[in-house]
């Protein structure tokens, strides 16, 4: 199980003249196991902040701590194979390489591991059976429905078996029907395995499910959502 | 650390059939023209590379020592230069051939008003002792008076007929008058190849003179040298000699050519430059359409070199297919084929060296023109590509 | 990045190297008589085309010339050149030649009519086996006086065996 500490995070994007701040010296602390929705307006940073926990970008200044590793300061390779380790993203749009099966797909993440091609066939064959849809292991992603999808990204990023989960707006493209299913397979890793799961969403019923809320505004958490948001 | 798998690299080239055609069909041909100007350049030196041991020198006429068609001597020069001691003789007659050297009209078809000026040398049967590296294939020589001719390998390609339009009792046009071919020969990788020969007097009937291009005399090594020919071409003031080896004859015809191969290379240099920047900006649309795969693979935690060597990887399979394609067609297509040259012809060569010239290009333009698309496209943050 | 454009040249290039062979090999160059060049030109030195006219075979001659009228005055390997009359003109410097000794606005039959072979030979009647380029001062273009026997003589073709040359301006 793995924690994040986030200490005055900041980030900041230099646009031609202007300055973008979308994380602003921002204090946060996620507990080991703890399963977390993050939302907020667009634009508010949520990404941002996923992909600095995920070391995906480097904060420009403040404190990360993820597992209690300073992860900003990390070579970009060193990086890689951190997140190779520790973190399953999940996207939007699941970013499934077209040229792959799901089965193949899944498996990537494993290719960068020292392991048996037994030993990758088990886990992958596992990861798409927790994900519900090892049945069309042999598809192409144009061959699937959305939510099929997304069960195989799901899949991929837990079958190096990564402490970390980051998602981001995983339902976000989804129907009704079948965000409840990837979101109680969300909330199902989360009990069964232990893992940490931060989730980015606009849908408030991944409140339901996440153990805590966060919201995020203009690069600061608030406590309670402002006004525009209680409304979307 | 493991990479991306084979199959990635291969399963991305189908995703754009159109763009693969047009890197395969690039890829081919920039190695074919590799191929292509590498063994024009190969055949045009080793034509006009004398015949390895030779120990022939060759009396010219003193201010055309740069072309024998030019060169005019006297008759006489022919006995004279039999008064070197040291020429190598075999059954008593010595290794001397007089010869004239002139371009002439040649017609396949008497009913077509302009023939293909076509190299004749007009020699003795002495020729044949001098230029050992002659062989008849088929055939004899021919006799004077006879109207006859003896036909070089790529003389077919030079006048632009099928080879057995050449064969033994086949008629050619030369000055008005019907000659019958009774000889074919072989000269492979020399001038002479692309020469037809005829017996001295008949051509200098022909021309119409009465004196040589040239005399042509195998020294013994060790018993005669150049030496003794240039005392005796400055000793016969009368005659207007200049006399060197064949070597050094070649390697003024051949510094003669330079230009032409450096306008070859220049050429070949150029196109091949273009297929680069076509095969580049394919290479560029192909990868950029990929910037969010790419973003995902460095997410997932491959590291930005196992993403390089995957995009390499199918830029070397493109590029491997296409020179293979391009060695195999070159060596099948293009290896012998007579090139029309000023007024001679030369085969070109495709051999080993030329072979791996062309692949070994076609190999490093693949991998070299997917490098800067690659980084181009890796440039972009990760963060940023994944949004794209 | 450049890489591609400097490397196939390159290798093209070692393919177009052609290989001039080395004349067979010379024994060691034998000495010029000591007395050769002289110091001061010979008296009664006349003209090469005038002595061509007059001398018969065997003569002794003192012949005044110039190193005029060839593309290659001097033979490589042995002791022999050809001297130029007075009246061949040489091309100018300011043409732009880069060979002006070889009087090429002037036919070659002229020319060769207006020369003398000039030779130092050995005990055997043969040129010495090294050249006289250089050696004494001789040059292209150089005045020269030579002193020696008519050795050849027929139609066109006039051979002295030298031996006393004294080369004008020479100092060494
Ligand atoms: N790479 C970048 N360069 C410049 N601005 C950026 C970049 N990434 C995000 N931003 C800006 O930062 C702000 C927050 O973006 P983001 O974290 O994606 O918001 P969201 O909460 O919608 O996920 C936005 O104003 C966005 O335009
Ligand atoms: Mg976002």
């Amino acid at each position: 199980m793995i924690g994040i500490e986030c200490r005055a995070l900041t980030k900041k994007f230099m646009k031609g003249e202007t300055t973008i701040t979308p994380l602003d010296s921002l204090d946060l602390v996620i507990e080991p196991g703890s399963f977390l929705a993050l939302m907020g307006p667009s634009g508010s940073g949520k990404t941002t902040l996923l992909n600095l926990i995920a070391g995906i970008d480097r904060p420009t200044s403040g404190e990360l701590l993820v597992d209690g590793l300073d992860i900003a300061h990390l070579s970009r390779s060193r990086l890689a194979r951190w997140r190779a380790e520790k973190v399953g993203y999940i996207f939007q749009l699941y970013h499934l390489v077209p040229v792959l099966t799901a089965y193949e797909n899944v498996e990537l993440p494993l290719l960068i591991h020292p392991l048996s091609r037994k030993e990758r066939h088990a886990r992958v064959q596992r990861a798409l059976e927790l994900a519900g849809i090892a049945d069309r292991h042999d598809h192409y992603p144009r061959q699937l429905s959305g939510g099929q999808e997304q069960r195989v990204a799901i899949a991929r990023a837990i079958v190096a078996d990564p402490p970390l989960l980051l998602a981001d707006e995983p339902t976000g493209d989804l129907d009704r029907e079948s965000s409840t299913a990837i979101l109680k397979l969300l909330r199902k890793l989360s009990e069964d395995l232990g893992k940490t799961l931060l989730v980015v969403t606009h849908d408030i019923a991944t409140t339901d499910y996440a153990q805590a809320t966060l919201h995020l505004e203009k690069g600061r958490l608030v406590t309670e959502p402002g006004e525009e948001q209680r409304h979307a | 650390m493991r990479g991306l798998p084979f199959d990635y690299a291969t399963r991305n080239l189908g995703r754009s059939p159109g763009r693969l055609a047009g890197a395969l069909v690039g890829s081919t041909l920039v190695t074919l023209l590799v191929i292509a100007s590498a063994s024009f350049i190969r055949g045009m030196g080793a034509s006009l590379d004398p015949p390895a041991g030779n120990s022939n020198v060759i009396f010219l006429g003193a201010g055309s020592e740069e072309s024998v068609e030019r060169s005019e001597i006297r008759m006489q020069a022919a006995d004279v230069v039999g008064t070197i001691s040291g020429l190598r003789t075999r059954l008593g007659q010595p290794f001397i051939s007089p010869e004239v050297h002139i371009g002439l009209a040649v017609r396949t078809d008497p009913a077509v008003p302009e023939g293909r000026l076509t190299p004749l040398r007009g020699v003795r049967p002495s020729a044949f002792l001098v230029h050992s590296e002659v062989q008849i294939t088929e055939g004899r020589a021919p006799v004077a008076g006879a109207n006859e001719l003896l036909v070089g390998g790529l003389v077919s390609g030079q006048l632009g007929v099928p080879d057995a339009r050449l064969g033994l009792g086949e008629v050619l046009h030369i000055d008005g008058r019907e000659w019958r071919i009774v000889g074919r020969m072989r000269a492979p990788r020399t001038v002479i190849d692309a020469e037809i020969w005829i017996p001295l007097t008949d051509l200098q009937v022909i021309a119409q003179r009465d004196n040589l291009s040239c005399v042509i005399a195998t020294l013994v090594p060790g018993e005669a040298d150049i030496t003794d020919a240039e005392i005796l071409a400055a000793q016969r003031l009368d005659l207007e000699l200049a006399v060197m080896t064949e070597s050094e004859y070649y390697a003024t015809l051949s510094r003669f050519y330079a230009p032409v191969r450096a306008m070859v290379l220049a050429t070949a240099l150029l196109v091949a430059l273009g297929g680069i920047l076509g095969g580049l900006n394919t290479m560029v649309a192909a990868f950029a359409s990929r910037v969010r795969e790419v973003g995902t693979l460095q997410v997932i935690g491959y590291p930005r070199r196992a993403i390089i060597l995957s995009f390499l990887q199918e830029s070397w399979i493109i590029s491997s297919c296409g020179a293979l394609v391009a060695g195999a067609l070159g060596w099948a297509v293009l290896d012998g084929v007579a090139v029309r040259f000023s007024m001679g012809a030369f085969g070109l060569i495709v051999d080993a060296p030329v072979l791996a010239i062309g692949v070994g290009a076609g190999l490093g333009l693949g991998l070299l023109g997917a490098l800067p698309p690659t980084i181009h496209c890796l440039r972009l943050p990760v963060g940023q590509a994944l949004k794209s | 990045m450049r890489h591609p454009r400097f490397v196939i040249p390159l290798l093209l290039l070692t393919l177009i190297g052609c290989a001039v062979e080395e004349s067979p090999v010379q024994t060691a160059a034998p000495d010029l008589p000591p007395s050769l060049f002289l110091t001061s030109p010979p008296a009664n030195a006349r003209s090469v085309a005038e002595v061509k006219e007059s001398a018969a075979l065997g003569d002794e001659v003192v012949i005044a010339g110039q190193l005029v009228g060839n593309r290659q005055i001097f033979v490589e390997g042995a002791a022999t050149f050809i001297l130029g009359d007075h009246s061949i003109e040489a091309c100018h410097p300011e043409e732009g030649c880069d060979t002006p000794w070889d009087a090429c606005c002037t036919p070659i039959t002229e020319r060769r009519a207006l020369s003398a072979t000039i030779q130092v030979v050995g005990e055997d009647g043969k040129p010495l086996r090294t050249s006289l380029k250089g050696r004494g001062a001789l040059s292209e273009l150089k005045q020269v006086v030579v002193v020696g026997k008519v050795s050849q003589r027929s139609e066109g073709v006039f051979v002295v065996d030298a031996s006393g040359i004294f080369v004008a301006g020479g100092d060494s």
